[in-house]
């Protein structure tokens, strides 16, 4: 498992396991996934159904209101997002190698 | 105020021991032999006598859980328990350990069942040596009590925070009446250092407890090995500073008992330690030459010590009211374990007392006995006696 801040040494560590909450923003968990999702925008009507049941609360509304986007470092890839789109704008695509994260 | 003399029970002891330090909360769940020193604690609290919070719970893994959440807001602790709540708490005895929560707990000792019981051995606590607790077995009443005060400065040492457990055989610690030195409240408050832990649940600085970054398991690991290495040390100090202090001194992790060089020595731990120095000082009257251990602490378990005391002695026994099916008492293994690469000391173990069974000076003079033909012979006549056991079928040696 990949973290983005290491600990070299015992004292770089907390004196007991715990940490800020939240922590689990510290673990890069964006290997996670086996199928990633992939948003087809001109198909996208911005409905938030998958904002609203993303279960990571990783899909992010966007300024202009037109499409969504997704943060893929988060996302864990359940594809309910890609199931409850009323206009299948979201494809879940399998992930083929580290490479294609 | 100043120390006083009471005659008490040694339940009694363990709640008075609690009420010099006055944790912020205590939460326990009574259970024979343990019962009368939770209902002598609520009492405290009622009269006005402590100022701590008792939590009622509905279990003994309540009770850990309570407690668990008392000392994560940072509060000191304290629950009391025996045989089967023990073994009921088990898996949140090492979230305690794991959390580094420096938790105080007594424990009347008590067999486990089947066959049922209520009557004294330790098996339950020895079954749960490897939970990440440090262990006490007290002989007296009065060690219950000023192991308590130890017990809450050598878990909150900063560089040891474990927690602890103080066993005390149940009926014959727990329910007998001795002449017991309460010290002084505010000398007890003095000799504890204020609990400020800094990692700690707190909404002005959220964190979240139990979790460790993926992937560094192992190293929390060895800080808990190595929390639990420093308190070898730390109770020989805290034991020291409470000799000067309260002027009882039980030494540190393991005493000598008995003339020096011994020709053989018993290993014991918890109240039969008291009937085996009445045997050493009838046998040494004689002019044999015997000796006692006290294992005080079986975690940590001090092997260097045990090593040094015993590489000189011509057998080694090991007296203890616990087995582990399938192989030895655990004590015995462990004391093996000690000598190993110092000498080929013949030893044998002696399991006693189970389910309350008395052990009286005559079965204590048998196994010395024994030592000596072992000492003489170089070897023992089985690896394993199950002492007092009632059949003549020869089947209580193995």
């Amino acid at each position: 498992m990949k973290t983005k801040e290491k600990p070299e040494k015992l004292s770089d560590l907390t004196k007991t396991p715990s940490g800020k909450a939240g922590s689990f923003k510290l673990t890069d968990v964006s290997g996670w996934k086996t199928f990633k999702p992939v948003l087809d925008e001109d198909k996208c009507i911005n409905c938030l159904q998958c904002w609203v049941y993303c279960p990571h609360g990783v899909i992010e509304r966007t300024s202009d209101d037109q499409a969504i986007s997704i943060d893929l470092q988060e996302c864990k890839g359940c594809g309910i997002c890609a199931d409850v789109c009323p206009t299948d704008a979201i494809e879940m695509n399998k992930i083929r190698g580290v490479d294609d994260e | 105020m100043m120390s006083k003399e009471v005659f008490v029970s040694g339940n009694t002891a363990v709640a008075t021991g609690v009420s010099l330090v006055e944790p912020g909360v205590i939460a326990a769940y009574p259970i024979t032999p343990q019962s009368p020193a939770v209902e002598k604690i609520s009492e405290f609290i009622a009269d006005g006598e402590m100022k701590s919070e008792y939590i009622e719970v509905e279990s003994e893994y309540s009770a850990m859980s309570a407690c668990i959440g008392a000392e994560a807001v940072g509060a000191r602790a304290f629950t009391a328990t025996s045989s089967q709540g023990l073994a009921l708490m088990h898996e949140m005895l090492h979230f305690a350990s794991g959390q580094r929560l420096p938790i105080v707990m007594a424990v009347a000792n008590r067999t486990l069942a089947p066959p049922w019981g209520i009557l004294n051995d330790e098996r339950d606590t020895i079954a749960q040596r490897d939970t990440g607790w440090l262990q006490f077995y007290v002989e007296s009443a009065q060690e219950a009590l000023d192991t308590i005060v130890q017990a809450y400065r050598l878990s909150e040492q900063e560089d040891i925070l474990t927690p602890t457990m103080v066993c005390y055989d149940g009926y014959i610690i727990s329910h007998a009446y001795e002449k017991v030195v309460v010290p002084d409240k505010d000398e007890v408050q003095s000799f504890i250092p204020e609990y400020e832990p800094d990692e700690i649940l707190n909404v002005e600085d959220p964190k979240t407890l139990g979790y460790a970054p993926s992937g560094y398991n192992t190293e929390y690991r060895v800080k808990q090995q190595l929390g639990t290495e420093t308190a070898k040390g730390a109770i020989g100090d805290i034991t020291e500073d409470y000799a000067d202090q309260f002027g009882r001194d039980y030494v540190g992790m393991v005493e000598e008992y008995g003339p020096e060089n011994p020709d053989v020595t018993l290993v014991t731990l918890g109240s039969v330690t008291g009937t085996v120095r009445d045997v050493v000082d009838k046998l040494n009257d004689q002019g044999r030459e015997v000796g006692l251990v006290k294992l005080r602490t079986l975690r940590p378990f001090p092997y260097e010590q045990l090593a040094d005391i015993l590489k000189g002695t011509g057998a080694v026994g090991v007296l203890e009211k616990d087995i582990s099916f399938g192989y030895e008492g655990a004590v015995f293994s462990e004391v093996r374990s000690a000598l190993q690469g110092t000498n080929n000391v013949p030893s044998m173990n002696f399991i006693a007392g189970l389910g309350g069974r008395d052990i009286t000076m005559e079965n204590i003079e048998n196994v010395y006995e024994k030592l000596f033909t072992m000492a003489e012979t170089g070897e023992s006549e089985g690896r394993i006696e199950f002492v007092g056991y009632r059949f003549s079928d020869g089947k209580g040696i193995i």
